[in-house]
C-alpha cells in the first residue's frame, strides 16, 4: 500500500518502541499511522496494560492521539498519563497527536505533520518537564484529569473515600460483632446494620464508580482500578446473595478489602489526582 | 451508669453504627455546632467526639472553631477530634487548641476506638482532680462590677513588688484567693507564694515559724528551721488572720516592715529579705488600734494598700457564676441540669453570712446529698431549710423601720407563721401542728391586737395569713371596733 504521508529522511534511531494509545475505534489507524510515518520501529497499542513502569523504558515513546471517545465523550488523557509520568517515568517522552493547529514540540498536528519525526523527538520534552499542550475550550473535550477529580472528590458532599470510609466503619463494626455474637444475633446486626446503612451506602458507591469505570482502561493507574472494581464485584455478589450468613461474612474479610481499596484509592488520589488535598 | 459521648457529626448515622457497636456507652448526636454548644449546656458527657469537617459545604473546618469554646466552657471531659481530612497540619491545629486526642474515620476500627474511649475516661478522673485542685484554689470567680473593679485594682498593685497590701472583709470571702489572683499577676509570679495563717500558729512558736531558728536554740530545736519569711525569700507571703495576733507577735512582725530584715531565734546576725508581704484579716484593724489591741504602727506599715471584699449578699450576681464554678469542679456539670429551679431561688436569695465559702460548701453537701441528682431545696443544707426566713425577700423590705422590739417580734412571729402556712400550703392542722401549737393557738396567735395590728400595717407581707384567715381576721376585727376592715388579699394579684 502507498503511504499516505511523506517518510522521513532518517531514521530513528533512539526510539526501539512506539507506544500508542486512542480512540479504540481507531486502533488500526493509528497503529498503520505511526507504522508508514516511522518506519523500523515497533509499534503497540498501550491500553489496558498492566505493567506500564516495565513498559516505558528510556528508547520508548508514548504517542497519544487525541481526542479519545470514550462512552460518547470526549477526552484529552494526556495530562493525566504526563502526572503519572512524571512520578513513574520521568524520562519517557510523550508525544500528543491531533487535528488541532497547534505549535508544540510535544504536539503533532496531523494535517500538518512535521518532516523530521526524529527532530520532533529530538526536540519533545520528557514528562517530568514543565509543558502542556493547549487545549481548546470548545465544549467537545474533557480533560480525563479533571474527571477523575470528581470522581474522587465528588458531585455533593462526600469524596470518594469518605464515602468508602463510612462503608468500612458498617464493616468494621458488623465483623467485630460479628466474631462475638452467634449467628441468631448476627441477624439482628445484618437487619440492623448492614441492610439498614452499608447497603444503602454501598449502592450509592457502586453507582458512582459505575459512572466512571469506562474510563479506568485509559488511564495509568487502570489496572490497580479495575482490580478493586473485580473485588467491589465481588463484595457485591456477596450482598446480592440473601441472606447474609455470618460464617460466610466472617470468612469474606470484607472490611480488609474496603481497607485495601481505600489505600490504594488514596494514594492514586494523593500523587496523581489531587496532591494539593493532602499537602500539610 | 453508662459513660454517655457526645458526638458532634453532621452525619447522624455514625452515632447510631458506634452506639451500635459500644452498647456500653451511651451516645448522643448533635449535627451542628449550634445543637453541640445547646446539648452541652444541658447534660453533662463524659467524652466529646468532635468532627472537624463539621460543615464540609464550607471551606472551613467548623469544628476547629468549636474545640476552644467547648475546652473553656467544659474543661474537664475529653474532647476527641475525629477527621477525615489527612493534612497532619490539621491535627496539630486541633490539638494546639485544646483537643485531648484524635481519630482518625480512614481507619476506622471499633476496638481500637473503644479501647482509647476506655483509656480517655479513665484519664478524665485524673484530669477531673488535677482541675480542681489547681482551679479550686487560685481561681477568682466573679463578674460583678465590684470584683472587677477589685481585680483590676490588685493587677494594678500587684506591677509594685514591694508594695504590702491588706486584704480585708468577712470571714468566707476569698482573701486567700485574692492574694493568690495578686500573685499570679504579680512579676514574682514565678517565685514561690507561701500562705500562713496566724492563729494556726501557737503564740510561743510564732516566732520560731515565722523567721525560723537555729538547732538548739530553745529546748526541742533539735534541727534548724528555715521558717516562713526565709522560705519565701523572692517571693510572696500572705500572712492571714494578722489581726489575730498578739501585741508582742506584732512587735516582732513590725521589725520586718521596718527594715526588710529578721532575726533567726538562736542566731544573732541579721538576714536581709526580699519578701512581699500581703496581710489579711477579717476585724476591723482601726477599731483594733483605737482599742490598742493592734499596734498602730504596724497597722499603718501593713495597710499601705488596702483592698476590701465585699460580702457575697452584695454581690448576688456573683452566685450563678460561683455555682457554675463549682459545679464545674465536680465535672463540669450544667448549672440549670444540676438545681432544681427553686433551689436556685433560695441560692440567690439566702444571705450567705459565711460568703463564698458558705456557698461551697453548701453546694458540696447538696451534691453529696441529691446524689448527683438535680439539688432540690430538700437536699439543701439545714440552715438554709429551716430558715427560709433569713432569705429577704422585697416584700420584707417594705416594713418600715425602726420597730420597736415588741413591734419586731411581732412581725417576726407573723412571719414565721406566714412562712409556715405557705409550706404547708394553707393547711391550718399541719401549720399548727409544724409550729407545735394546736389550732386553736395558732389562730389565737394571728387574732391577737398586736398581731392585728401589725398585719393592718404590712397586709402585703402576709399574704397567706390574709388568705387563709381571712375570716377569722374580719370577725375579730370587727369585735374589736375597728373601722377598717382589711380586703382580701389575693397573693397571686402581686403586691
Amino acid at each position: 500500500m502507498k503511504s499516505l504521508y511523506k517518510k522521513p529522511n532518517r531514521a530513528v534511531i533512539n526510539i526501539n518502541h512506539i507506544y500508542f494509545l486512542c480512540d479504540p475505534a481507531f486502533n488500526h489507524i493509528a497503529e498503520y499511522f505511526i507504522t508508514r510515518y516511522v518506519t523500523g520501529i515497533r509499534c503497540s497499542n498501550a491500553i489496558a496494560k498492566s505493567n506500564y513502569r516495565e513498559m516505558f523504558r528510556t528508547d520508548t515513546l508514548l504517542m497519544i492521539f487525541e481526542p479519545l471517545k470514550i462512552d460518547s465523550a470526549y477526552y484529552s488523557i494526556y495530562r493525566l498519563w504526563k502526572r503519572w509520568c512524571k512520578y513513574q517515568a520521568p524520562y519517557l517522552k510523550i508525544i500528543v497527536v491531533g487535528f488541532r493547529n497547534f505549535q508544540n514540540p510535544n504536539y503533532i498536528d496531523l494535517l500538518n505533520l512535521p518532516k523530521d519525526f526524529q527532530l520532533t523527538i529530538d526536540r519533545a520534552r520528557p514528562a517530568d518537564f514543565n509543558w502542556q499542550v493547549a487545549v481548546e475550550d470548545t465544549g467537545h473535550y474533557s480533560d480525563s484529569l479533571e474527571k477523575m477529580r470528581l470522581f474522587f472528590e465528588g458531585h455533593g458532599r462526600q469524596s470518594l473515600i469518605a464515602q468508602l470510609n463510612k462503608i468500612q466503619q458498617s464493616l468494621n463494626i458488623a465483623q467485630t460483632i460479628a466474631v462475638q455474637e452467634e449467628e441468631h444475633a448476627f441477624e439482628k446486626i445484618a437487619k440492623d446494620l448492614l441492610y439498614r446503612y452499608f447497603i444503602p451506602e454501598w449502592k450509592v458507591m457502586t453507582c458512582r464508580w459505575g459512572n466512571y469505570s469506562k474510563l479506568f482502561e485509559f488511564m495509568p493507574f487502570g489496572p490497580e482500578l479495575c482490580s478493586i472494581e473485580t473485588s467491589f464485584h465481588r463484595i457485591s455478589g456477596f450482598f446480592n446473595a440473601r441472606p447474609i450468613q455470618r460464617d460466610k461474612f466472617l470468612k469474606m474479610s470484607l472490611d480488609e478489602k474496603i481497607r485495601i481499596a481505600v489505600h490504594q484509592l488514596k494514594t492514586i488520589d494523593e500523587t496523581y489526582i489531587r496532591p494539593e488535598i493532602y499537602e500539610s | 451508669m453508662k459513660k454517655s459521648i457526645l458526638i458532634i457529626d453532621d452525619e447522624p448515622e455514625f452515632n447510631i453504627k458506634l452506639g451500635m457497636g459500644m452498647p456500653g456507652f451511651d451516645f448522643h448526636s448533635a449535627i451542628t455546632a449550634k445543637e453541640a454548644q445547646s446539648k452541652l449546656k444541658g447534660d453533662p458527657y463524659d467524652l466529646i467526639l468532635l468532627d472537624l469537617n463539621l460543615n464540609p459545604s464550607t471551606e472551613k473546618l467548623e469544628g476547629l472553631d468549636l474545640i476552644q469554646r467547648i475546652k473553656k466552657e467544659h474543661p474537664v471531659p475529653p474532647l476527641v477530634v475525629v477527621t477525615a481530612d489527612e493534612k497532619t497540619e490539621t491535627v496539630v491545629t486541633a490539638m494546639k487548641l485544646g483537643a485531648d486526642d484524635f481519630l482518625r474515620k480512614s481507619t476506622f476500627d471499633l476496638l481500637s476506638w473503644k479501647k482509647k474511649f476506655e483509656l480517655l475516661l479513665e484519664n478524665k478522673s485524673l484530669s477531673q482532680q488535677v482541675i480542681t485542685l489547681s482551679k479550686d484554689k487560685y481561681e477568682f470567680v466573679g463578674n460583678s462590677i465590684q470584683i472587677q473593679k477589685i481585680k483590676n485594682n490588685l493587677k494594678e498593685l500587684a506591677a509594685n513588688p514591694d508594695v504590702t497590701v491588706l486584704i480585708t472583709g468577712e470571714t468566707g470571702t476569698g482573701k486567700e484567693i485574692a492574694a493568690r489572683y495578686f500573685h499570679q499577676n504579680s512579676i514574682r509570679r514565678k517565685k514561690i507564694f507561701v500562705p500562713v495563717n496566724l492563729t494556726a500558729i501557737q503564740e510561743t512558736l510564732l516566732e520560731s515559724e515565722l523567721f525560723g531558728h537555729k538547732k538548739g536554740a530553745f529546748t526541742g530545736a533539735y534541727t534548724n528551721r528555715t521558717g516562713f519569711f526565709r522560705k519565701s525569700d523572692g517571693g510572696i507571703l500572705f500572712l492571714d488572720e494578722i489581726g489575730d495576733l498578739s501585741l508582742p507577735s506584732q512587735a516582732k512582725l513590725l521589725r520586718f516592715f521596718e527594715e526588710k530584715t529578721i532575726h533567726v531565734v538562736g542566731d544573732e546576725t541579721e538576714v536581709q529579705l526580699d519578701v512581699q508581704v500581703l496581710a489579711a484579716t477579717n476585724k476591723n484593724l482601726k477599731k483594733m488600734v483605737e482599742e490598742n489591741k493592734f499596734r498602730e504602727d504596724l497597722y499603718y506599715r501593713i495597710k499601705t494598700f488596702n483592698i476590701e471584699l465585699p460580702p457575697l449578699r452584695t454581690r448576688k450576681e456573683d452566685i450563678p457564676v460561683l455555682l457554675r464554678h463549682f459545679l464545674n469542679l465536680h465535672g463540669g456539670i450544667a448549672l440549670e441540669r444540676v438545681i432544681a429551679e427553686k433551689s436556685n431561688d433560695i441560692l440567690n436569695e439566702y444571705r450567705w453570712p459565711g460568703n463564698i465559702r458558705e456557698l461551697k460548701n453548701t453546694i458540696e453537701y447538696a451534691f453529696i446529698k441529691s446524689q448527683k441528682q438535680k439539688i432540690e431545696p430538700d437536699h439543701l443544707p439545714i440552715d438554709l431549710e429551716d430558715f427560709p426566713d433569713t432569705r429577704r425577700t422585697s416584700k420584707e423590705k417594705n416594713i418600715k423601720l425602726p420597730l420597736d422590739l415588741e413591734q419586731t417580734m411581732d412581725h417576726f412571729q407573723l412571719k414565721v407563721i406566714e412562712i409556715a402556712l405557705a409550706q404547708a400550703s394553707g393547711n391550718k392542722g399541719k401549720t399548727a401542728e409544724n409550729l407545735n401549737l394546736n389550732r386553736d393557738g395558732l389562730r389565737n396567735r394571728i387574732i391577737r391586737k398586736r398581731s392585728l395590728t401589725a398585719i393592718q400595717e404590712h397586709p402585703e407581707v402576709y399574704p397567706n395569713i390574709l388568705k387563709y384567715y381571712k375570716k377569722e381576721i374580719n370577725k375579730e376585727l370587727k369585735k374589736v371596733k375597728t373601722v377598717k376592715i382589711i380586703p382580701y388579699y389575693n397573693p397571686e394579684d402581686g403586691e
